[in-house]
């Protein structure tokens, strides 16, 4: 297995349920690691791999959707699928309205559960892709002098070389200079490309 | 002139026209006159033809008198009824065919009448047929005038001898029967003590049915009639007067008559003595009181009903508190004597509930002021040790001449068992219909039933309404059975009730019988003897009695041993009720219960019914993952065959586990018979807490189990049994719904309390209860949740009772309340 293979963690208090999850997904050719609690999840320290979580809804202590609504107050992105013994309309739609992939009812069928983890999976590593590109680009802003982010910044809001030198209270001469080092350093192959970067990370004036 | 005289001519020829004229019209209308004349002349022939005809066929005696009473005219009938030809009698005067005796007595009445014709006269008389024999006549007399004007009499004579004899006869034999009647009813007597001679009046020989040569005048020999029972006390009781120990000798004693029954004689006797006081008479009267007696005796048998009913009679003043005047004994079933309401000590307003005697007031005051004569009530009775009953009240207003009230009158019965099914019913019917649908039959059958009841509850109390001689109208058609009997078991008496209560025809079927030696009841007699013998009376025994026909009778027993003076017992007197129907009523009443513990059961499990889904889906889903698992393993390059088997082993585990969860909701949900079995009480509660776990996660409770090791086995319903403790849980849980989730705590313990009692608490940490609520939290039908129908606790308590323990509720010291019961530790035992 390559070190890509993505990471099911389950949660569920059943004994039994957990294990015959465990036996199940590991067939499908994942990793798993399984837990007993909510807690017991957060605390587990998670390696950077493509990963998803199989959630029983109902359990005591912390139950499902508490675990839900607290690793989003950590900013912690993970798609979660959602089991429960009962089919709960009003639980379910709180859950999916939170980002949930899916909602399994038990007993469920090995194929729906396959097709849960693979969209779980396939969203995460999209997320994933999209941080490392944001994280790269942001690297290339923080390579910018102060006067080059200036100049960026403006200039991916349309504004013309004329008018940037105006409102920085520089010459058109050196606007153009900046202009030319910051599309280099953010390796834009075009000033779209440049515009698109900018919207990703989020720059401002 | 000429035209004078033509004038004069003239005038005369009119004239003469004119009488012409007149002339024959008169004679038309003579000519008319005489053909009328004629009409009415033949008319009246006729007429007196047929009179004469009726005169003298008709069978009545005519006569037409001068006012000298001499016969004018007599009729055929007449004549051939006193014998005579028609020469021998008129002219003759009519009082020479009257009785000698009665002559003058008919002179009289007849110039009577002829002072005042203008009456009639009406007279009974005794006339002599010629050939001497008396015919008794009532004459009918009337003055007339005769063509000639003269005034003539008219007599109607008819023959009552007949009539007269009968009356007479009746008179005769009715006076006859008035002495003969007078004669026997009393009769004096006369010893002498000295010479022996004994004088016995034959009257008293007649109340015997003897005549007077039947029985000679010996003192010996008439004693021997005394009735031996009788005999020791009569003798004693003239020996003390003789002896002057008594001022008068005075004694009832019974008699023998010569058909066989028994006469009561009251006897009544003075002592003649001399100077040195020796008594040499002793003289007196007997007199027949049999009849007296017999109305005593119905009398005494009717207040027998009175005093073993349920109604008590009352006699009020009609001032203020109603002081009681008269009562019947069995007030005592209200805990107060006779004795205590008629000595004024007790009124009888202090009786009545506090609640309602301001409402029995006011309606004993409007109804006096209405007009009406009686008026009935409910209320409530405090029993002198604090008990209430609820009685049936009906009153009967007395009057005095002004119309002034002086009295109220009437029969207080006592309702409180009716009353109680009658509520317990009530609550049945307004809460169940909804869920028992199918049940609503049998409820009306058994409100029909009670109605019946109610209905002859109601006519025994008009009965008892009515006065002294209509009470043995009440013991006939009383519903319950009386009787009375000899200790040997002769039946001497049964109302009609109890005869076709046990399926006999008639009384006479039944006396053929004997109580004691045949099996008339499905208890040992002997003990049942024992204990009368013993105690004197038995009241209230449930027990059964054999038909006729061989079925066997529910009934309850009041029964009475009436003693002599000496202490043995002559009688047994006693009351059958029959309770088959009451006792049918209880069953369905208990089959009710049940209904309603299953029917409340499954409602408890509705609830968690999330719960329950959870619980099942469980090893479902573990199952259906672990073979979906294998299957993938098996479609594998390489298999691993140990992992393989150990799934397999996983899935029979959780297979076991789903048919377990199964199998155990299926008993919770069915409607069974109670079964008592020994039970694990630890296991019992673990059993069900698997079934509330999802449901109370899902309320946020923990369940925290404190379960004593070692605990002995209790005898129970399983089933029953977790229905009371998942009631106590979801209870608990409810009482949580406002506490800060991360306290809803409940704890479950279990304790030996001793060897013998097990204890079960489960505490929670909710609101509590308020105090007030504790009196009526196990009532049926009481709820304070919003959609509770308040049959949890009601259900529970009842559940524990049928295991012969109990259940109680506290509030903690600090937060929340705890629900505990206690249940005897028990062995396996049939029933």
């Amino acid at each position: 297995m390559s070190e890509l293979t993505p990471i099911i963690y389950i949660v569920d208090d059943n004994t039994s349920v957990r294990k015959s999850l465990e036996r199940l997904i590991t067939s499908m050719d994942f990793h798993v690691e399984t837990f007993t609690s909510a807690q017991e999840f957060l605390r587990f320290n998670r390696p950077d791999i493509p990963c998803c979580l199989v959630l029983d809804i109902r359990m005591p202590g912390i139950s499902g959707l508490a675990l839900q609504e607290e690793l989003a107050i950590a900013n912690y992105t993970i798609p979660i699928i959602f089991i429960t013994g009962h089919g709960d309309i009003s639980m379910s739609v709180r859950a999916m309205k939170k980002g949930a992939v899916d909602f399994l009812t038990k007993p469920f069928d090995d194929q729906d559960l396959l097709d849960a983890i693979h969209k779980a999976v396939e969203q995460d590593k999209s997320t994933r892709q999209e941080q490392s590109e944001i994280s790269e680009i942001q690297k290339s802003v923080d390579s910018l002098t102060s006067r080059e982010r200036e100049v960026f910044a403006l200039v991916v809001t349309g504004m013309l070389n004329k008018q940037i030198a105006y409102t920085l209270k520089i010459s058109e001469k050196t606007v153009k200079v900046h202009r030319a080092r910051a599309m280099q350093k953010m390796h834009a192959k075009s000033f779209a490309h440049l515009v698109r970067m900018a919207d990703k990370v989020g720059i401002e004036k | 002139m000429e035209t004078e005289f033509q004038k004069n001519r003239n005038q005369s020829e009119e004239n003469v026209e004119e009488h012409t004229a007149e002339l024959v019209k008169i004679n038309e209308q003579l000519q008319q006159e005489i053909t009328d004349r004629k009409r009415v002349e033949a008319i009246l022939k006729e007429s007196e033809e047929r009179y004469h005809a009726l005169y003298d066929l008709i069978p009545l005696m005519y006569f037409t008198l001068d006012t000298e009473g001499t016969i004018l005219t007599v009729n055929q009938f007449g004549l051939k009824h006193l014998g005579y030809e028609a020469k021998e009698l008129i002219g003759k005067p009519v009082v020479d065919i009257f009785y000698e005796s009665d002559k003058k007595a008919v002179m009289e009445k007849f110039n009577t009448f002829l002072k005042d014709p203008t009456q009639v006269g009406k007279w009974d008389f005794r006339k002599v047929h010629k050939d001497g024999h008396i015919i008794w006549v009532q004459e009918t007399v009337r003055l007339m005038r005769d063509s000639n004007n003269r005034d003539i009499v008219l007599i109607v004579c008819e023959d009552i001898t007949e009539r007269k004899r009968i009356d007479e006869a009746l008179q005769i034999s009715k006076e006859r029967y008035e002495m003969a009647m007078q004669a026997a009813k009393v009769g004096v007597w006369d010893w002498n003590l000295q010479t022996g001679e004994f004088y016995l009046d034959p009257n008293i020989k007649a109340i015997l049915g003897y005549a007077d040569e039947e029985i000679p005048n010996d003192i010996e020999i008439w004693t021997t009639y005394v009735h031996p029972d009788d005999k020791q006390p009569v003798m004693e009781a003239a020996q003390a007067h003789i002896e002057g120990r008594t001022p008068e000798y005075i004694y009832e004693h019974r008699m023998l008559h010569k058909d066989g029954s028994v006469r009561w004689i009251f006897v009544r006797g003075k002592a003649i003595r001399d100077a040195k006081g020796n008594t040499i008479r002793l003289l007196g009267t007997d007199t027949d009181i049999t009849e007296r007696k017999q109305a005593e005796e119905a009398l005494r048998q009717a207040n027998l009903v009175v005093e073993n009913s349920p109604a008590v009679l009352f006699r009020w003043k009609a001032v203020q508190g109603w002081p009681v005047e008269l009562v019947s004994e069995n007030v005592i079933q209200f805990g107060y004597t006779s004795e205590e309401l008629l000595s004024g000590e007790i009124s009888y307003a202090s009786l009545v509930h506090p609640d309602d005697l301001e409402r029995v007031a006011h309606e004993v005051q409007k109804h006096s002021g209405s007009g009406v004569k009686h008026f009935q009530q409910e209320y409530r009775i405090i029993t002198k040790d604090g008990r209430v009953r609820w009685v049936d009240d009906r009153t009967v207003i007395e009057r005095d001449t002004n119309g002034q009230i002086t009295h109220y009158q009437g029969i207080v019965i006592n309702i409180t068992e009716r009353k109680l099914i009658e509520k317990e019913l009530q609550k049945y019917r307004e809460r169940l219909e909804e869920i028992i649908k199918e049940r609503t039959a049998e409820l009306t059958a058994a409100n029909e039933q009670l109605k019946q009841e109610i209905t002859e509850r109601t006519w025994i109390k008009k009965a008892l309404l009515e006065s002294e001689k209509q009470y043995r109208g009440l013991f006939e058609n009383a519903i319950i059975g009386i009787y009375k009997t000899t200790p040997d078991g002769k039946i001497v008496v049964a109302n009609p009730t109890l005869v076709k209560m046990l399926g006999y025809s008639s009384f006479e079927e039944l006396a053929e019988h004997n109580l004691e030696k045949e099996k008339f009841t499905f208890y040992e007699r002997s003990l049942f003897k024992e204990m009368l013998e013993q105690d004197g009376e038995i009241i209230g025994l449930e027990s059964k009695w054999i038909r006729k026909d061989g079925n066997m009778l529910n009934v309850v027993e009041n029964t009475k041993a009436i003693r002599d003076k000496n202490g043995k017992i002559i009688h047994y007197e006693g009351t059958v009720e029959d309770i088959t129907k009451q006792k049918k009523l209880e069953a369905n009443i208990q089959e009710l219960r049940e209904e309603l513990v299953h029917v409340s059961r499954v409602t408890t499990m509705g609830e968690i019914v999330a719960s329950l889904a959870h619980e099942i889906n469980q090893p479902l889903t573990a199952i259906l993952s672990n073979i979906q698992a294998a299957q993938r393993f098996l479609d594998g390059n390489t298999p691993n065959l140990d992992e393989v088997s150990e799934i397999l082993s996983d899935v029979v585990k959780d297979n076991k586990r789903a048919v377990e969860v199964i199998t155990r909701l299926r008993a919770l949900l069915k409607k069974d018979v109670i079964n008592f079995r020994p039970l694990d009480i630890n296991e019992v509660i673990k059993e069900i807490i698997s079934f509330v776990q999802s449901d109370m996660i899902r309320k946020n409770v923990a369940i925290v189990t404190e379960l004593v090791a070692n605990i002995p086995l209790i005898l129970g319903d399983r089933v029953q049994i977790q229905q009371v403790i998942l009631n106590l849980i979801m209870n608990g849980a409810e009482a949580m719904a406002d506490t800060e989730p991360a306290q809803r705590k409940l704890i479950i313990r279990t304790e030996k309390q001793d060897e013998q009692n097990v204890k079960v608490a489960v505490q929670d940490l909710g609101t509590g209860f308020n105090v007030d609520t504790i009196e009526h939290m196990f009532d049926p039908f009481y709820t304070t949740k919003p959609k509770g129908i308040g049959m949890g606790l009601w259900i529970s308590r009842s559940i524990i009772e049928v295991h012969k323990g109990f259940l109680q509720a506290e509030n903690n010291s600090d937060k929340g309340a705890t629900f505990w019961f206690v249940i005897p530790a028990g062995k396996l035992e049939k029933s």
